[in-house]
């Protein structure tokens, strides 16, 4: 048994997102937690899963945004139909997007093999 | 003149992304006493309510493990209110005996001043190796080396009596780096917090009872420009009594997952159905969980009325 964090890239269909979600997650094992955390609606071509990255257990600094150490983007998405907000601890909008649905969603996960 | 009838809602505040508000040591309780007393009845999980040495009890208030409330809020468990849980206590065995010493004084001190029903207590039979990281977006993460060891403790708990338990694990220490700093100053992220999210998700998923961790860690020196949010974690040794005191009296999880399970739930009157949840309140830029998106794709089974409030 391990846990092993994962990155993955997912373009949803029309529909309930949470199953899609769940499906994308199953083949890399059990999802112990998941969010989503950034929008990608520059891309229009995405296959449904574009890709996914095991990460390393290391450490990683958390980028100094303007003398804050903070959550530099998108942890925690925001997706409110037509406008997506990305970042957790000021809200403020990063991204915007219009039509119908959201763009490629990045999905970080710690799963359990 | 009588009083509206409860409406149950939903608080989520997401563990170690840096949230500015309940992203700390228990500063999300204001927030929830308020939502507690206007609603009658608030589901939360233990990153709103513990403050290390600081908590708050409050009847209106379920305290529910962050999977336990993904798989409430996606209708795969109710939730049964109840007096007491009987507590039973997993250590690390990788905890040095003197900070062991202070935990199990925790406990003892929680049972004789809070009256809280504290059953066994169990230590794992290797040292669970728990390590830190942050993901893509600076959300914190972490690993456990040992998970089944995680999880054969805790099964010898639950074949012990006990009906929820409290786990704490060795976290490496931080000697001062740049990301403890900015978080004791209010402006950084708990870098505690994803790994304590993993260890309570696989054992309460594992065991299907109430779970809730808390980090053992050798104290910190003090930091003149700490911030008040984060200031709970420096009253004491330990971030235990917070848990034990939200464990105390954790709904019993009710699984709905196949017919039979759902037919006798159906039975009980004192339930909460995830249907009977009304509104979802999660911080603006915190809504990429499942809840949040169960509720924002329409498949939360809730009632027509259900609102998803941000705060900014």
């Amino acid at each position: 048994m391990r846990l092993v964090p994962l990155e993955l890239w997912l373009e949803p269909v029309p529909g309930p997102l949470r199953p899609q979600i769940l499906a994308a997650l199953r083949p890399y094992g059990e999802p112990l937690r998941w969010a989503i955390t950034a929008v990608d609606s520059s891309s229009d071509e995405a296959p449904a899963i574009e890709g996914s990255q095991e990460l390393s257990p290391a450490p990683v600094p958390v980028p100094v945004v303007g003398g804050d150490t903070s959550v530099p983007q998108g942890a925690g998405a925001v997706g409110l139909g037509a406008s997506v907000c990305l970042g957790a601890r000021d809200g403020r909008a990063q991204a915007d997007q219009r039509g119908d649905g959201p763009g490629r969603l990045r999905l970080e996960a710690v799963m359990l093999r | 003149m009588t009083s509206a009838a409860p409406l149950p809602t939903l608080l989520v505040i997401p563990t170690g992304i840096g949230c500015a508000i309940g992203g700390y040591a228990g500063d999300g309780l204001p927030a929830a006493r308020l939502l507690a007393a206007a609603s009658g009845c608030l589901v939360t999980h233990p990153n709103v309510m513990n403050g290390a040495s600081l908590y708050w009890s409050d009847p209106r208030i379920h305290y529910v493990e962050g999977s336990a409330l993904d798989r409430f809020a996606a209708g795969e468990l109710a939730l049964r209110p109840v007096r007491r849980q009987r507590l039973g206590l997993l250590l690390d065995a990788g905890i040095e005996e003197s900070l062991r010493l202070r935990h199990l004084q925790v406990a003892e001190g929680c049972r004789a001043s809070l009256g809280l029903e504290i059953g066994p207590v169990v230590t794992t039979d290797r040292p669970l190796e728990v390590s830190l990281s942050r993901g893509p977006s600076g959300m914190s993460w972490g690993r456990l080396g040992q998970p089944e060891s995680l999880l054969r403790a805790g099964e010898r708990l639950k074949a012990l009596g006990a009906t929820a338990i409290a786990v704490v694990s060795r976290f490496p220490d931080d000697d001062g780096s740049e990301a403890l700093q900015a978080y004791r100053q209010g402006s950084g992220v708990d870098g505690l917090a994803g790994a304590e999210a993993v260890i309570s998700h696989l054992l309460s998923g594992h065991l299907g009872l109430p779970c809730a961790h808390a980090p053992a860690l050798a104290p910190l020196e003090p930091d003149p420009r700490l911030d008040p949010r984060a200031a709970g974690e420096e009253l004491g040794y330990t971030f235990l009594a917070c848990v034990l005191v939200g464990l105390s009296r954790a709904p019993d999880l009710v699984s709905l997952g196949a017919d039979l399970e759902r037919r006798g739930a159906m039975a009980d009157p004192g339930l909460l159905w995830p249907g009977a949840i009304g509104a979802v309140v999660a911080p603006a830029g915190a809504l990429g969980g499942g809840p949040c998106w169960l509720a924002l794709n329409g498949v939360f089974p809730s009632s027509p009325w259900l609102t998803l409030a941000c705060w900014r």
